[in-house]
């Protein structure tokens, strides 16, 4: 190839990208311009232009595609400042997807992944074309989803009553927990036998059932604490995350290693259940943690300072 | 903390593209085709990357402030552009603006 060829390469390759009523207009001038760019190096340097010299040059000016946005603005699927916004519905939605794919009874884990792929799939179209049409109504109106105020929620309040009553929501999940056939049986005066849901001995055992009774005493302890003190504190909060966690795998590890019930039927019946609930709190707990990294300190505007008047002209 | 070269390099082409339209528009009252506005304003101590000038052009042609025409008289056809007249009430009311605005720094630097 020689210097024309080169340059002409080049203008194809930024001409082809732009709309065809720009593209001739554009071309027509950039080859113009890039001979008496190349011409004028020639001259400098003392010798005819050749390939090199035009590729050295076409180089400085950009990649086609970076020299083409330069005279046109495309249109954006995702704007880069929707990357976070995207990013954050791409997960969730992934994470919704994974928790309903658990396999049922009489479903085998393959199954369940298939579908679950081909949900994510969609569930990635579905936000692609969701980020285009709201771009493309941008493009066109660019008053279009103005910004509204919205008041700031204070989460780290903690009433009182509130604490002590979720300290004694998890206290009955424990005793349900310890004994679901007696509580079950006191419930249902009797209609269901507490021997239906006896444990087995292999989840009575101590690599199993111990664990959970723990991580659940503790949950009440710190509800306990956080309802005497009146406020989540970072201390507290990153505690519950990290107690929610691990409520969520230990329900999780249940559902998958072994029987938890003397009775088959019950098994087969309650495990998705549990499964489903290890899901659920893991999905709060992914929630909490996305609340914690997101957070602003602080969450409120500090309380007026007086400040003397200013004294110079308007702001430019 | 900006303390190195390249910081200040940064800073100081942010600085620069303030005024790259007014700079365009001062050397536009006479017709230029692009790479000679190139010279002119490299001459005149404001050189330019080609790739941002040009596409500078057709932007400020397009939003109204400068007026082109094709001259294929010499070997290769050249796009002439020079102020349209809504580019000259532009380029006075942007010229005041910038010697207010000088005025102001030198206030603020002194």
């Amino acid at each position: 190839m020689d210097a024309s060829e080169v340059i002409d390469s080049y203008v194809h390759d930024v001409a082809r990208r732009l709309p065809p009523g720009k593209r001739n207009d554009v071309a027509l001038e950039l080859r113009a311009l890039l001979a008496d760019e190349l011409g004028a190096r020639a001259d400098a340097e003392g010798r005819p232009a050749d390939a090199d010299m035009a590729v050295a040059m076409l180089r400085g000016f950009g990649r086609p595609a970076e020299a083409a946005v330069r005279y046109y603005r495309p249109f954006t699927i995702i704007e880069p400042s929707d990357t976070w916004g995207f990013l954050v519905a791409t997960i969730a939605g992934g994470s919704v997807i994974s928790l309903l794919a658990s396999p049922g009874p009489g479903d085998t884990y393959n199954e369940r992944a298939q579908q679950a792929t081909v949900a994510f799939l969609g569930w990635l179209g579905v936000l692609v074309i969701a980020f285009a049409v709201k771009n493309l109504i941008l493009r066109r109106r660019p008053d279009a989803f103005a910004w509204v105020p919205r008041p700031v929620r204070v989460r780290d309040r903690a009433s009182r009553v509130g604490g002590v009553g979720l300290a004694l929501l998890w206290a009955a999940l424990l005793v349900l927990y310890l004994a679901p056939g007696r509580v079950v049986g006191a419930l249902s005066s009797g209609r269901i036998a507490a021997r239906t849901l006896a444990y087995t001995d292999s989840f009575t055992g101590p690599l199993r059932m111990p664990w959970l009774v723990g991580v659940l005493v503790l949950a009440i302890g710190l509800h306990l604490l956080v309802a005497a003190q009146g406020r989540w504190r970072p201390a507290t909060r990153w505690a519950r995350i990290a107690l929610t966690a691990l409520i969520g795998s230990q329900l999780g590890w249940h559902a998958r290693y072994g029987s938890i019930f003397s009775d088959p039927d019950v098994d087969r019946h309650l495990i998705p259940v549990i499964a489903a609930m290890s899901g659920l709190i893991l999905a709060v707990c992914g929630i909490e943690l996305y609340r914690e990294y997101n957070r602003i300190r602080p969450a409120q505007a500090p309380a007026p300072v007086s400040t003397p008047a200013p004294t110079n002209g308007p702001a430019m | 903390m900006v303390t190195d070269a390249d910081g200040f390099g940064k800073l100081e082409a942010e600085l620069r593209r303030g005024v790259l339209v007014l700079a365009v528009l001062s050397r536009l009252r006479t017709p230029q085709y692009g790479y000679s506005l190139r010279q002119a304003l490299a001459a005149g101590g404001m050189p330019i990357e080609e790739g941002t000038l040009y596409p500078l052009l057709r932007r400020l042609e397009a939003q109204g402030a400068l007026e082109s025409s094709w001259n294929t008289d010499g070997a290769s056809p050249r796009r002439y552009y020079r102020l349209s007249p809504a580019g000259e009430r532009l380029y006075q009311a942007m010229s005041e603006s910038w010697r207010r605005q000088v005025g102001v720094m030198n206030t603020l630097l002194d």
